[in-house]
């Protein structure tokens, strides 16, 4: 395992809220392109943990590195510029807006670069890009239509679809199905197995069929620590989980 | 294909920008000052839209913005003897420096907080002006009228005590800023302001670095604001402190919600509605702001979008 760089490192990060500690020194690290489960009960700090990958938290201690540079101190939007998206549990999408608004903004994220262009450039390369991720993911002919209307399983699609749309190294999935009928899971299953050729992607999961279907590694997360890592097998045979999952 | 600035758009801004140039050929003279008037203001309620209407920031202070043009102009002329032209430009320039230093602090905060720091800011400004009222004459206000030579394009000569300058100059001034809105609106700076509106942290996760974004907002806002701030000075002559007090942050927010906030003929439409409203209303009775304000109980509850708001919901969805 040590002898190839991982894409991710986290060494004894930690985050507590006003005395409650969320996440407990946990030290975690992620191999490129692998697809990685982080399963626990709730409240056992998973979705903290990815917060503080992606920024949207910052640790009260510890360091992150991401391809092998400290982004401990990063902005969200710049960790989002090198690579890190998130996806968030609660589906995070602009309701407000058109389909093709939504993902015109990932577009236009990842492919301008001019700074001139970023403020004042022309639509016509945009909606190029727009309409290639519209179709890719099953938006054809509903571009105009606006996202808040679309059903709750569609809705997930777009932000999937709009975080791709940003070319990440490492895409995080937060509980992405949640709400979905067991079609859509299907969907969304092949479709992280499509994305997982090219990009590293970590899910938080409640659904043990899917994540035994998805994951290579498995690492079970239990009061801001990590209890147990390794292969479905493993942990599906490890007394410390059967513990955590079944009460103490 | 640019989906967002399609000819539609582009002919409707111009014909209203060719509109209220006409409309100096056939309005009588009572109309004609008035319009040059509802122009500059609409102008300030354009710069004001940019903040609150596409990136959803209230604010409470923006009469600073509009001061900050309208002094930095008025006492270039009236000290240091300024052309209408540089006076002008300065008046911008320090509203935009105004705006930078106000966002720097501003910007840590958002929503409710936000509002309450503008209000403060902008009420500091305000008794500022008074504080040092032996230079800014900021009580009993002063007059450019002695001071400010006519403006000299080439060999025309353009005094702004005529009625035809004045309504000419507001309108290449909200000409100006109504298609520069309309240009933002549509461009991709216009829809990262319009997503950090609707849904900031997506929009940070999205990797937009927001804090820039609505620096970027702000100062084009009040640069805007100083803009108008600088032509009232000059068209109409007049430089006060009454103009950086409360209400006239107030208007601006008032002009923009009547006429649709996130429009950009919103700002038009509102400042012109609320100017003949108050007009009309005043002929009739002293308590005039009884009127103005049944209206706006009206609006806020039937129709929170305003009426470009409401006129883009129903029926012209295409408005930007």
């Amino acid at each position: 395992m040590a002898a190839v760089a991982p894409l991710l490192r986290t060494r004894e990060l930690s985050k507590r809220f006003d005395g409650v500690v969320a996440v407990d020194s946990v030290d975690f690290s992620l191999a490129r392109n692998e697809i990685r489960a982080v399963i626990g009960p709730n409240g056992a700090g998973k979705t903290t943990l990815v917060s503080l990958i992606c920024g949207r938290h910052t640790p009260s201690s510890g360091q992150i590195t991401f391809e092998g540079q400290d982004i401990t101190r990063l902005k969200p939007w710049t960790r989002a510029t090198n690579g890190i998206v998130y996806t968030f549990q609660v589906t995070s999408i602009y309701k407000t807006l058109s389909c093709y608004e939504n993902v015109a903004l990932a577009v236009q994220k990842a492919i301008v670069r001019n700074p001139w262009s970023r403020l004042f450039g022309s639509e016509s390369k945009i909606s190029e890009g727009v309409w290639t991720a519209l179709d890719e993911a099953g938006f054809s002919g509903m571009s105009d239509r606006i996202a808040g209307e679309l059903s709750y399983g569609h809705q997930r699609m777009l932000e999937v679809a709009m975080t791709l749309s940003l070319h990440p190294k490492l895409l995080i999935l937060d509980e992405p199905t949640q709400g979905l009928a067991q079609a859509e899971i299907d969907d969304l299953c092949t479709r992280v197995r499509r994305i997982a050729e090219k990009v590293t992607v970590l899910i938080i999961e409640h659904n043990m069929p899917v994540v035994l279907d998805l994951a290579e590694t498995i690492t079970v997360m239990d009061n801001g620590q990590i209890i147990a890592e390794g292969s479905p097998y493993e942990i599906e045979n490890n007394p410390l989980v059967q513990e955590a999952y079944l009460g103490h | 294909m640019n989906r967002r600035l399609t000819h539609k758009v582009l002919l409707l801004h111009l014909s209203i920008v060719a509109g209220l140039f006409l409309a100096q050929f056939f309005l009588p003279e009572y109309h004609h000052t008035n319009l040059a008037r509802i122009m500059v203001l609409a102008t300030f309620a354009a710069g004001y839209n940019v903040l609150f209407g596409y990136t959803g920031l209230m604010s409470l202070g923006h009469a600073m913005f509009f001061a900050a043009g309208m002094y930095a102009t008025g006492l270039s002329v009236y000290y240091l003897d300024f052309g209408a032209l540089s006076a002008f430009f300065l008046g911008i320039a320090a509203a935009a420096a105004v705006a930078v230093l106000f966002g720097l602090f501003a910007l840590r905060t958002s929503g409710v907080s936000f509002l309450i720091v503008t209000m403060m800011f902008g009420q500091a400004c305000y008794l500022t002006i008074l504080y040092f009222n032996t230079i800014t004459l900021g009580d009993q206000g002063f007059t450019l009228s002695n001071n400010l030579a006519p403006l000299e394009i080439g060999q025309q000569q353009f005094a702004f005590s005529n009625p035809s300058v004045k309504f000419n100059g507001a309108w290449i001034l909200f000409s100006i800023s109504f298609v520069l809105s309309m240009v933002i609106a549509a461009s991709p700076l216009g829809r990262v302001l319009v997503a950090i509106r609707e849904n900031d942290e997506r929009t940070k996760l999205l990797g937009y670095n927001t804090y820039l974004y609505k620096l970027m907002a702000l100062v084009v806002s009040g640069s805007i604001a100083g803009a108008a701030g600088a032509g009232y000075a000059l068209l109409f002559s007049y430089v006060g402190a009454s103009f950086a007090a409360i209400l006239y942050s107030i208007y601006p927010l008032l002009w923009t919600l009547l006429g649709g906030a996130g429009t950009t003929l919103g700002p038009l439409i509102g400042t012109g509605t609320m100017f003949y409203l108050i007009d009309i209303a005043s002929g009739y009775t002293t308590a005039y702001l009884f009127v103005v304000g049944g209206s706006l109980l009206i609006l806020v509850l039937w129709f929170p979008k305003g009426i470009v708001g409401s006129i883009r919901d129903r029926w012209i969805k295409w408005l930007p």
